[in-house]
């Protein structure tokens, strides 16, 4: 996994079409309400286009539809910056920025119904929930193959 | 004051979104009279229209952009441009304005926004919080495109 994840680091954790997901809090920015975002036309389908945050364009990319989990709108965005480029990421809600524990990042397959190529990891929550921990590195790759 | 050099753009919309071109590449406007449409051509290609006995081929940017479709009552307009040599019709929503702004005010798009959007997105700007795109009309289609509509036009 390209993504090294610790157990003493600590997350930014969100819903997203009734899933629980999770990037490492040293990535996020900012969280921001969703203003308006301005399609380009006939770029990535994963783009849903650009916002202006104080300044600086910033492509947001629908998380549901590049994790093939929903195609409908969502209204939060968790800017993070990845390799020198600034992101937004399109989920439902942010419910924590907390710790995982006993995160397992071997042998995982169809977790959270997402491919496992943008898994860097799980881990339990206290309830029994299911938190994905995205590998960014995969999730913003979209070059074309 | 930093006294630099404003240019002008031409300022339209598609599908209430608004775009935005260097009004040096922008020949005329036109309103769409009498497109004649092609048979067995790209589906953006509405057609041609006579333009002062020139035929040129009209690019519908909506279907370009694999926008919905519009609106039965609107009114749209073909922007003439200048696309590899040959003269091609734009048609937009709606010309809205001509924006003066300094080259400055246009940041490149985000190396993330990929795929054809590469060729033909020139720049973004904020307008009071508006985002245009500023677009390069020359490249929204390729040169193979455009040789395939201009050689369309010319069997019209």
């Amino acid at each position: 996994m390209s993504l090294a994840v610790a157990a003493t680091d600590r997350f930014v954790i969100f819903s997203l079409a009734g899933e629980t997901y999770a990037v490492p809090v040293g990535s996020v920015r900012e969280v921001v309400d969703a203003p308006a975002v301005t399609p380009v036309p006939r770029t990535h389908p994963s783009i849903e286009g650009i916002v202006n945050l104080r300044g600086n364009v910033v492509p947001v990319v629908h998380l549901g539809r590049r994790l093939g989990v929903t195609e409908r709108d969502s209204r939060c965005i968790v800017v993070v910056e990845w390799h020198d480029e600034v992101v937004g990421l399109l989920v439902d809600e942010v419910a924590a920025v907390r710790p995982l524990e006993n995160l397992q990042t071997e042998g995982i397959h169809g977790a959270g119904g997402v491919s496992d190529q943008f898994v860097a990891a799980i881990a339990r929550l206290e309830d029994d929930r299911l938190v994905v921990v995205l590998d960014l590195t995969r999730l913003l790759d979209l070059r074309e193959r | 004051m930093t006294g630099e050099q404003e240019h002008k753009y031409l300022a339209f919309t598609l599908a209430d979104q608004e775009f935005a071109s260097d009004i040096a590449a922008v020949r005329e406007i036109r309103a769409p009279e009498r497109v004649a449409p092609l048979p067995e051509s790209p589906d953006y290609l509405l057609g041609v229209m006579d333009l002062r006995g020139q035929v040129v081929p009209v690019v519908d940017l909506r279907r370009r952009f694999r926008m919905p479709p519009r609106p039965a009552e609107a009114a749209p307009v073909v922007v003439i441009v200048e696309v590899a040599g040959q003269v091609v019709g734009m048609m937009v929503d709606r010309v809205t304005e001509v924006l003066s702004l300094p080259s400055s005010a246009w940041t490149p798009p985000p190396p993330l926004v990929q795929g054809p959007a590469r060729a033909f997105v020139a720049g973004v700007a904020d307008l009071e919080g508006r985002l245009i795109v500023l677009l390069d009309l020359s490249r929204v289609l390729s040169a193979a495109e455009a040789a395939e509509i201009a050689e369309l036009a010319a069997s019209a």
